[in-house]
């Protein structure tokens, strides 16, 4: 049973989409942060699809904090989707933080894809 | 509930409480939200609490209409540390636990450790502050003392089947058990669930759980003297399906080190990792 699933999906290459499924933690906090470090190194925006995973954590926020921050300074697009349907675990992770404005976290993959596609937005 | 205090183990935290969830009829918003809380407060003992490693306590008791929830651990208290993680270094675990819980506190103990404990609400109500916080004051058993991996404490009665079958689940998929032999350590933690209790200590179902390399260990004890063979008999009851010994590829009575001569012992039951015959 693998509980901290991930795919990274380079098809497009103005922007690489990683999709984390299952749970993530400390346990895998640094995992996390070092792929998400090495797609931006590519020079290319990021999307993260959070949809698929089911719990994340303190660490993980500080992780996708610490890659909208990398991506920035590089000059890089960087969003997140929680999907319509993800688990409420994750959803109200951002929701209790009030971190959902400011990574930004959209609902739907798409919209997360375009607008990392499309460069560094508002602060 | 006593594991080691260890980053892996998070996730076995989190199957005991959709257990006792699941056991306690709660809304899904109650378990998730308990999940996240009860993980950060593992965290920080995983973080902060020992140098090496060291045991993380878990208490779980209904107080009125709330859950309280107590990790505890045995070390030097929650003293500034280089970063580990990022989440952590951002100071949002202790944010997200009082965001969660309707009333939480941090108690230090004078011989060292570190104790968060959390009340849950049933219904999603904050004005109730007062009482939540009277929740926390209810005290709940003594601490264990002994640190195999995972130990599971939990009282004869409804929570024990569905704790012990998930955190036992996920101990033997770590241990890399195949498919149906997970399914094999689920099986044997219904057999105990629905058996132990009239040879277990205080009616309270004891567990412990490792899993490594060499595949899944549960021992089931201390039991009275001569409880664990009766456990050993009636697990092999016809109604099971498949004996004992066809489920497990070891079975060993073990004495309690501990026991100060009332002879108590332990049911031990081994899983390799191999494929189901």
């Amino acid at each position: 049973m693998d509980i901290h699933e991930l795919t990274v999906d380079r098809s497009d290459d103005r922007v690489t989409v990683v999709t984390v499924g299952g749970e993530h933690d400390i346990a895998n906090a640094q995992a996390l942060k070092e792929r998400f470090n090495a797609c931006l190194d590519d020079g290319v925006p990021l999307a993260v699809d959070l949809s698929p995973a089911t719990f994340i954590d303190s660490s993980v926020l500080g992780v996708l904090i610490e890659a909208r921050s990398h991506a920035h300074r590089r000059g890089l697009g960087f969003s997140l989707s929680i999907g319509e349907s993800g688990s409420d675990e994750v959803r109200r992770v951002f929701e209790v933080t009030g971190l959902a404005p400011v990574l930004p976290v959209h609902r739907d993959r798409q919209s997360a894809i375009e607008e990392a596609r499309s460069g560094i937005t508002i602060e | 509930m006593v594991l080691t205090a260890r980053a892996a183990n998070l996730a076995l935290v989190r199957q005991a409480l959709v257990g006792l969830g699941d056991a306690y009829g709660l809304e899904e918003r109650m378990i998730s939200d308990m999940k996240t809380a009860v993980t950060e407060a593992c965290t920080n003992a995983v973080l902060h609490a020992y140098d090496d490693e060291g045991p993380v306590e878990l208490d779980a008791w209904p107080s009125g209409e709330r859950v309280v929830i107590a990790v505890r651990d045995f070390g030097s208290g929650m003293r500034p540390h280089p970063a580990v993680g990022d989440g952590e270094a951002l100071g949002l675990g202790i944010p997200l636990i009082s965001a969660l819980s309707d009333a939480f506190e941090i108690r230090g103990h004078s011989g060292g450790g570190t104790e968060v404990r959390m009340a849950f609400g049933y219904e999603d109500e904050t004005s109730a502050a007062e009482e939540a916080i009277a929740a926390l004051g209810t005290d709940n058993g003594e601490p264990a003392h002994m640190s195999p991996d995972t130990l599971l404490a939990v009282a004869d009665g409804p929570l024990v089947p569905p704790i012990l079958s998930r955190v036992i689940a996920m101990a033997g998929a770590r241990a890399d058990l195949s498919l149906d032999r997970v399914s094999d350590a689920q099986i044997l933690g219904d057999a105990i669930a629905s058996s132990a209790a009239d040879d277990s200590l205080n009616s309270f179902i004891r567990v412990e759980l490792e899993d490594g390399d060499d595949g899944l260990c549960i021992r089931v004890g201390p039991l009275v003297a001569g409880g664990a063979e009766r456990l050993r008999e009636k697990m092999n009851l016809p109604n099971l399906g498949r004996s004992l010994e066809q489920l497990a590829d070891e079975v060993a009575i073990e004495p309690a080190s501990n026991g100060g001569g009332k002879n108590l012992e332990y049911l031990s039951l081994r899983l390799s990792p191999r494929t189901a015959a």
